[in-house]
């Protein structure tokens, strides 16, 4: 009961950018390279605004530090596996986003071998689509790309 | 799946983000790939490290394939300039390399008692990209229990087969007696050239449209292609 208090009572609040205020641990926080070092910088009593997070990204990057903390190694896998699936792609890039700002180092190894592997042996077309990417090239300009690189647009997925 | 309004700042997504994408690409040609995409993601692989080892990689020949800690994955080392790039690892079998040539990495994949399966991979073009060939026939004499992942000594393209689909021509070093087989895109089967004991084989190029061997005794051999699928060896060193 005392270590909990105690726990509490070092707990670290997060203001993100609409204004919700979330408490964690410094187990937690630290975990998240930014702000350790705002931790660092400041006194850890004051609560930090983070500026370029919202709630949901930083609850998720909050769910995932917790989760993985699992026990065996296939229960953490089962858990990354199942955390990144019930993201959509809008939400992906998101939080994404918020991870590579917090520095959430396990974060920033998981999202981006997730990212690859959607990429990995799929064509440019796929691509485009798939992440809704609007082609900004002239055809002349695809054209002289495509030719440049003609070895590497051979064996790629079926769309 | 997300419309485009949605998601299309991923064209846009900060490039600090993109190199931890980028970088966990496994196969250079899906990172070429994906620098065709859209203007703001051809100009970070422009930009980037990775594509400018890329193509610096292409134009320095020789490289050296060596094993990593993962049994799976072998690094690649420039000799010229003595350094490692630690941008590329290829995931490749896990048997022996018997030759190379233009990119391509030559295995041999199966053995049994009277053929030899090669495989040819580039790894350049992802490990899907691979060329399997008709098995090679053992000669009656060669000693079949000796024959293993070892059984080839050299195996070299004419042209590369990624420039050239139809036109490439494969000559092969094989067995005991370092026998030389030839195959030519379209074949069914190859064809050999007779065995002649005790001279065996120790090199063989593709030099303007001949084939070219040197045997242990230092003699140069020019290799023709005949009619009805033999191949003649004319000895062509002064004695």
């Amino acid at each position: 009961m005392a270590e909990k208090a105690s726990e509490s009572s070092n707990s670290i609040s997060l203001n993100t950018v609409d204004g919700k205020i979330f408490k964690v641990s410094p187990t937690i926080a630290n975990q998240m390279q930014t702000i350790q070092s705002l931790i660092k910088a400041y006194d850890s009593s004051r609560v930090i605004s983070l500026p370029h997070v919202n709630a949901f990204h930083l609850s998720k990057i909050i769910e995932y530090l917790e989760g993985k903390s699992a026990t065996t190694v296939s229960a953490v896998k089962e858990f990354e596996a199942q955390f990144m699936k019930d993201l959509s792609l809008k939400q992906l890039k998101g939080l994404l986003i918020a991870v590579g700002y917090l520095k959430v180092n396990e974060l920033l190894e998981l999202m981006p071998k997730t990212v690859a592997k959607l990429i990995e042996n799929k064509s440019v077309e796929f691509l485009r689509k798939f992440f809704g990417i609007v082609n900004d090239f002239t055809p002349s300009e695809e054209a002289k790309i495509r030719e440049e690189i003609a070895w590497a647009f051979d064996g790629v997925d079926e769309d | 799946m997300a419309s485009p309004s949605e998601s299309s700042q991923w064209s846009t997504l900060p490039k600090n983000l993109l190199k931890e994408i980028t970088n966990r690409l496994p196969k250079p040609c899906d990172y070429v790939r994906f620098g065709a995409v859209c203007k703001g993601w051809h100009s970070f692989v422009h930009k980037s490290y990775k594509q400018k080892h890329l193509l610096h990689v292409h134009q320095n020949i020789p490289l050296l394939l060596f094993p990593t800690q993962d049994q799976e994955l072998r690094g690649l080392y420039n000799i010229t300039q003595g350094m490692v790039y630690n941008q590329f690892q290829f995931n490749l079998p896990n048997k022996r390399c018997c030759g190379s040539s233009y990119g391509w990495l030559f295995f041999v994949d199966k053995v049994n008692k009277s053929t030899l399966d090669l495989i040819l991979i580039n790894p350049f073009l992802g490990h899907n990209k691979t060329i399997k060939l008709p098995p090679i026939k053992f000669c009656y004499d060669d000693t079949v229990d000796r024959m293993d992942q070892y059984g080839v000594l050299k195996v070299i393209f004419s042209k590369d087969p990624n420039v050239f689909l139809r036109d490439y021509e494969v000559v092969a070093l094989y067995g005991m007696f370092a026998r030389l087989a030839h195959y030519k895109f379209g074949d069914k089967f190859w064809s050999y050239a007779k065995v002649i004991k005790m001279k065996s084989l120790s090199d063989v190029i593709f030099y303007k449209d001949l084939i070219m061997g040197v045997d242990r005794y230092n003699w140069i051999i020019n290799f023709t292609l005949e009619p009805k699928r033999s191949i003649r060896g004319t000895n062509c060193s002064h004695s």
